[in-house]
């Protein structure tokens, strides 16, 4: 494992400024609560939309950071770390699905961050919420190389105002009432008298009274304030924020390993067809929710918004269902539900057999049965918003490397779960990337592809590669810097227990394995 | 009755100058460089959309409050602890200290300029930049830029107030300076007001009934408090020129988006809309002046108010309903008019460009029109009425 410790620390670390406004407390506790809530924990890559993208850049080996902004409108930071080769220039672009190209502005140039070698930084505006993509483009003395990156803009956070800022508003928001209530009363006192003379006895009653009808307007007038920007509080807790997209979860009464996936929200309707992300429209995470059991599974659509899949014999317990879905706008999200089940599921199949031959599971604890991959540099820590990479090697009995073969088309895919389940991650060695996103900004936009987004329709205008080229090119796709068999560029939103799972396919067979992570804080 | 002084027997310094004095001229400036600033920065957000505190136009607006709350505090701090005894009691007294009126006002305002700057940065890092005119510290901001201009309006406005042979220059360019700073908050009130008056939008009757609260007020308080027969004509035309002066002038900046999504690739700065031809009721609110005269009288001013109200309303009613279909027309497309040339970064260039928008049709017979027509008269009636007791207090400002 290696660490670059480049990122300062607190990279995606929430604001940690206490709340102030007694009127936000309900909407606090609100929000506390749908913490503890498994079925309501938030967004795709649930924890941290941040991107991390393991690539080749034209001849330069290169990793793509982007740490989201949290409101929209709102600036991005861009992290572009060329492993090798001589740069000159690093610009960053960031271009939305419905606009292409022909609708961004000029591109920006990365800087160098002082202290790191090749390693150069942007800032990047994201006016409008949805799927983005941002190019970066490399010149140096090797040639010119250009990649796309797919990015979710999404406003995810809620921000109370800190203490000292409050008592700042507070005192300045006082003066400014009572100064004008005094100003109004001094012009009725002064203002219209002649210079050197004093303001008759009713002059000053008058402008008492003033004093106290401005002091009345200016306290309304800051109610009214008040009342707009609960209104603005609310738009943007109703409208703007983030929310995860409704579903349903519900297992067959009588078929009980039947499990139906029903996309219920509106938006989901309204929008735009799934595309297959490295072949499948819909990879589904159970994870029992101590952790304990865990399965890899692909639904097959039978209606527009119903995925139905055939659980296998998983013990009894509580379940987390984590779907994930790329839209053909690029949009990728993960929906988020929670099951029960009663008993151990038996191991044949219902009649209707909705079981994917791609789907795997666990059910063994981190030391249990055999173990051929193995986490290498496992001893060094783990400390929150610090990029790191994850490594692993694949051995038999007799320490000799495996041969990987391809699984979905990836080398390995390793799942990222925080064990409070606050944060979700599906990684591949390229990194956290959707596949089936970046594919479809490709096709739209190096492959003269339809602009346009099928919404409502079935079937995508978007066609993506086939299965074969997209193993094709991500198949040899690893950090130059690591030489383990396996390994994962990441970065660990928050402290906290983490439990992994890797999975790799050997001789026709899916292994998983399942790893402890413990993440430090920054502090 | 109150006793009067003339200038001569005044002890402020100031008043009894012969010429007007410095600070007035750089209030004004300070209150020219709001506006344009404003208009500027309003023009880069729809030209470039990027920004920072350091932008030009961001500049001049800080620039106009510095002018503007520093000038007016020294004026403060020097009439309370540096002048002389005779000069004591000829300014507005407040919380132990002593200075004119203006220089109150425009403290407060940069008081709430500055207030306004946390909290905008809070705001947007809570809810995202905003790409709206109207937010909560977007109005603290405006407010406090209208109470600096404000300040050097009432500032100047002493000095006309002042009639004296001995401070006639004085008299006259604080007068004049009056107008000005009166035209500026015109066009303060047009911008604030913006997002609901472009061409498209003046067919519809929210237009009209916000159009019904601040230019019969303005106009009609400034030009009863003002010296000059045509004050609201000139009031007016203050207006229109910066207006039409910036899409004149604007376009011929080269300028580039640096947001996207880009959906209209612009090359030059874009200005806000031709200014509403709001000399005409102004011409006709002068004239009407003459007829029912100046002074000021509780029960005859709700009858001036009336017609006032009114004749404002009906006039600019007819001429803009009119005027925004000629700016819809290919016959505007030009660089006098500028219309349909100067639509920003994320404005689609389409047909509803040159359509109207949230349109009401003009039949008397419809309870819509007529409802809607009728909140804007109420408003036009009152207004005028507010600003009818206004311009007479104005009009006895003498410190």
């Amino acid at each position: 494992m290696k660490i670059h410790p480049h990122l300062r620390p607190g990279f995606n670390k929430a604001p940690r400024s206490k709340s102030w406004d007694m009127s936000r407390l309900p909407v606090l506790v609100l929000l506390a609560l749908a913490c503890l809530i498994p079925g309501s924990i938030l967004e795709a890559h649930i924890g941290s939309q941040n991107v991390i993208f393991e690539t080749e850049v034209g001849p330069y080996p290169t990793r793509v950071t982007i740490k989201a902004p949290e409101v929209v409108p709102g600036l991005a930071e861009i992290f572009v770390r060329i492993h090798a080769g001589k740069v000159e220039q690093v610009t960053a672009l960031p271009v939305r699905y419905d606009s292409g190209r022909q609708g961004a502005p000029p591109p920006d140039i990365a800087v160098p961050v002082p202290g790191s070698e090749n390693l150069y930084r942007a800032e990047l505006w994201f006016m409008k919420s949805g799927a983005h993509s941002v190019i970066i483009s490399i010149t140096g003395e090797e040639g010119h190389g250009e990649v796309m990156v797919p990015f979710d803009a999404l406003a995810t956070r809620t921000l109370p105002m800190s203490r000292p800022l409050t008592v700042i508003l507070v005192i300045m928001g006082t003066l400014l009432i009572a100064l004008a209530a005094s100003i109004a009363g001094a012009a009725v006192r002064h203002a219209a008298i002649p210079p050197g003379t004093e303001p008759s006895t009713r002059r000053l009653w008058g402008a008492r009274f003033v004093t106290a009808i401005q002091l009345f307007l200016v306290i309304g007038l800051a109610y009214y304030g008040k009342t707009w920007w609960d209104e603005e509080e609310r738009d943007y807790q109703n409208n703007r924020l983030y929310e995860p997209m409704a579903s349903t979860a519900t297992l067959d009464a009588q078929l009980t390993n039947e499990l139906t996936l029903e996309i219920t929200d509106e938006r989901f309707r309204r929008g735009s067809p799934l595309l297959p992300d490295h072949g499948k429209l819909m990879h589904l995470f159970l994870i029992e929710t101590n952790t304990q059991a865990f399965a890899h599974l692909h639904p097959k659509r039978t209606a527009w918004d119903v995925f139905k899949t055939s659980l296998p014999p998983l013990p009894a317990g509580q379940y987390r269902v984590l779907a994930d879905i790329t839209h053909e706008t690029g949009f990728s999200h993960t929906l988020t539900n929670l099951i029960t089940l009663q008993s151990k599921l038996p191991r044949q199949m219902n009649p209707n057999d909705y079981q994917d031959p791609d789907d795997s599971w666990l059910t063994q604890g981190a030391s249990q049965g055999e173990r051929p991959i193995k986490r290498m540099n496992s001893d060094q820590p783990i400390r929150e918003g610090e990029e790191i990479e994850l490594e692993f090697t694949v051995r038999n009995a007799t320490n000799d490397r495996l041969n990987l073969e391809p699984y979905m088309g990836m080398k390995s895919h390793l799942i990222i779960y925080k064990r409070d389940g606050t944060v979700f991650s599906h990684l591949h060695p390229s990194g956290s990337v959707s596949m089936a996103s970046l594919q479809a900004f490709e096709a739209r936009m190096t492959e003269g592809r339809p602009q346009e987004i099928a919404y409502r329709q079935m079937e995508p205008y978007c066609e993506l590669p086939s299965l074969e080229e997209s193993t094709q090119r991500w198949w040899n796709v690893t950090s130059p810097q690591s030489e383990a068999d396996l390994s994962f560029p990441y970065v660990f939103p928050q402290a906290g227990d983490y439990r992994v799972w890797v999975q790799v396919k050997v001789d026709g067979k899916v292994l998983t394995q399942v790893f402890d992570i413990k993440v430090t804080t920054n502090d | 009755m109150q006793q009067v002084r003339t200038i001569n027997q005044m002890p402020d310094e100031g008043l009894s100058t012969t010429r007007l004095p410095l600070h007035c001229y750089v209030v004004i400036a300070g209150a020219t460089s709001i506006i344009l600033g404003v208009l500027w920065d309003i023009s880069w957000h729809r030209t470039i959309g990027r920004d920072t505190f350091w932008t030009p136009a961001h500049m001049a607006i800080y620039l106009g409050g510095v002018l503007g709350g520093l000038t007016c505090g020294w004026l403060v701090i020097k009439n309370t602890f540096f002048s002389n005894a005779s000069s004591k009691g000829t300014e507005v007294k407040l919380w132990g200290f002593q200075g004119p009126l203006g220089a109150w006002i425009s403290i407060w305002g940069a008081l709430a300029m500055l207030t306004s700057a946390p909290f905008d940065d809070w705001w947007h890092n809570a809810y995202g930049l905003d790409v709206e005119i109207l937010s909560p510290p977007h109005i603290v901001l405006a407010l406090g830029m209208w109470a600096i201009v404000l300040g050097a309006l009432i500032l100047v406005l002493r000095y006309q107030n002042a009639q004296n042979s001995r401070s006639e220059n004085a008299t006259r360019v604080g007068s004049w300076f009056f107008l000005y700073a009166a035209g500026i908050l015109v066009a303060m009130d047009a911008t604030v007001k913006i997002e609901m008056s472009f061409p498209n939008l003046q067919h519809s009757l929210l237009f009209y009934q916000v159009s019904s609260t601040g230019f019969p007020l303005y106009l009609l308080a400034f030009s009863r408090a003002s010296q000059h027969r045509w004050a609201a004509t000139l009031i007016a035309a203050v207006y229109m020129l910066i207006y039409a002066g910036m899409v004149w002038v604007l376009p011929l900046f080269p300028g580039e988006p640096l947001l996207g999504p880009i959906v209209n690739r612009v090359d030059h700065f874009v200005p806000l809309p031709f200014p509403h031809l709001l000399i005409v009721p102004a011409i006709a609110l002068d004239l009407l002046r003459r007829v029912f005269g100046d002074q000021a009288s509780r029960w005859r001013d709700w009858y001036r108010a009336l017609v006032y109200g009114v004749t404002f309303l009906v006039l600019f009613v007819l001429v803009q309903w009119n005027f925004s279909e000629f700016m819809l027309s290919p016959a505007a497309e030009n660089r006098f008019f500028g219309a349909n040339q100067h639509w920003g970064y994320s404005e689609a260039q389409g047909p509803s460009q040159t359509r109207f928008w949230r349109a009401v049709p003009f039949d008397l017979s419809n309870p819509e029109l007529r409802k809607g027509f009728g909140i804007a008269l109420l408003l036009s009636i009152g207004f005028s009425r507010l600003g009818l007791a206004a311009g007479g207090w104005l009009r006895r400002v003498q410190r």
